[in-house]
């Protein structure tokens, strides 16, 4: 079965090798942006979906265009605006 | 055009079983004081992988149905129990059924900051805008139910051997011709 892979840790990426994914610069638990903007997630959703068809090789990548536009999340100490 | 290699190799899971039961007894204690840094220094890793998995996407996407897979610890409140936080991870799945209201649901996930998902579940299961694009003809259809698990998981054989497979036949089972993978 074909799979699209969302993800923000592009070094665990390139290791596991999935089918096809899209990076996007968002923090950890947050993948389709922030919580209430609804015209990103979606942006973001239809892109990735988009880059299900046009990705033609195995391992290929599309990186998405969006930044996280809200406070930086704290998580374990840190704070962080992509990645995990 | 790529050839379709649908299967993933599977022979890298005996050696790392070998090496995880040497690593797992020294990890326990330091993961059991929350020393997750020091445990996973010498955290038998899989990979890296030389060769990929493929299967070419033959729907177009109006007429695609969609699986959905999170490991953001989605569960149905009252319904499903809470993910539980333990040493090699909650090796449960939990079906979210994909008319849900995101109301009804919440995460349990010991490793992601919650509150940005439980202010909005669409950041990491977007139900609202998959059944949006659905009543928009933008795309087929959602399967049934999503799979939703948590992503701390120590045991990548169990994730490789078992897990992964049975949301495979899950979604097999639901007719789903392309699936969206959500790692958080």
């Amino acid at each position: 079965m074909p799979t699209i892979t969302i993800a923000n840790f592009p070094a665990r990426m390139e290791r596991i090798r999935p089918a096809r994914w899209v990076h996007v610069r968002f923090p950890r638990g947050a993948m389709f942006g922030e919580p209430g903007n609804r015209a990103k997630q979606r942006a973001v959703l239809e892109a990735t979906l988009a880059a299900a068809l046009t990705i033609r090789e195995p391992g290929g990548k599309v990186e998405l265009p969006y930044r996280w536009e809200a406070p930086p999340v704290r998580w374990a100490g840190r704070e962080i605006v992509e990645g995990p | 055009m790529a050839t379709d290699r649908p299967k993933a190799d599977p022979s890298w899971i005996a050696a790392f079983t070998a090496r995880y039961d040497a690593w797992l007894p020294e990890a326990r204690s330091l993961i059991e004081a929350r020393r997750y840094g020091d445990a996973f220094k010498t955290y038998p890793y899989p990979g890296p992988f030389t060769e990929t998995p493929w299967t070419e996407v033959a729907t177009p996407l109006d007429a695609t149905r969609l699986g959905v897979v999170t490991t953001a610890g989605v569960y149905r409140r009252g319904i499903d129990a809470p993910f539980e936080d333990t040493v090699e991870g909650d090796p449960r799945v939990v079906e979210v059924p994909t008319e849900a209201a995101l109301e009804s649901l919440d995460v349990s996930h010991a490793h992601i900051p919650v509150e940005v998902a439980r202010a909005d579940l669409n950041v990491v299961l977007p139900l609202d805008h998959l059944r949006d694009l659905v009543a928009r003809r933008t795309l087929g259809r959602l399967a049934p139910r999503a799979f939703s698990l948590v992503g701390y998981r120590t045991r990548a054989d169990d994730v490789a051997s078992v897990t992964a497979p049975a949301i495979a036949r899950g979604m097999v089972e639901d007719g789903v011709t392309l699936a969206l993978v959500v790692p958080v």
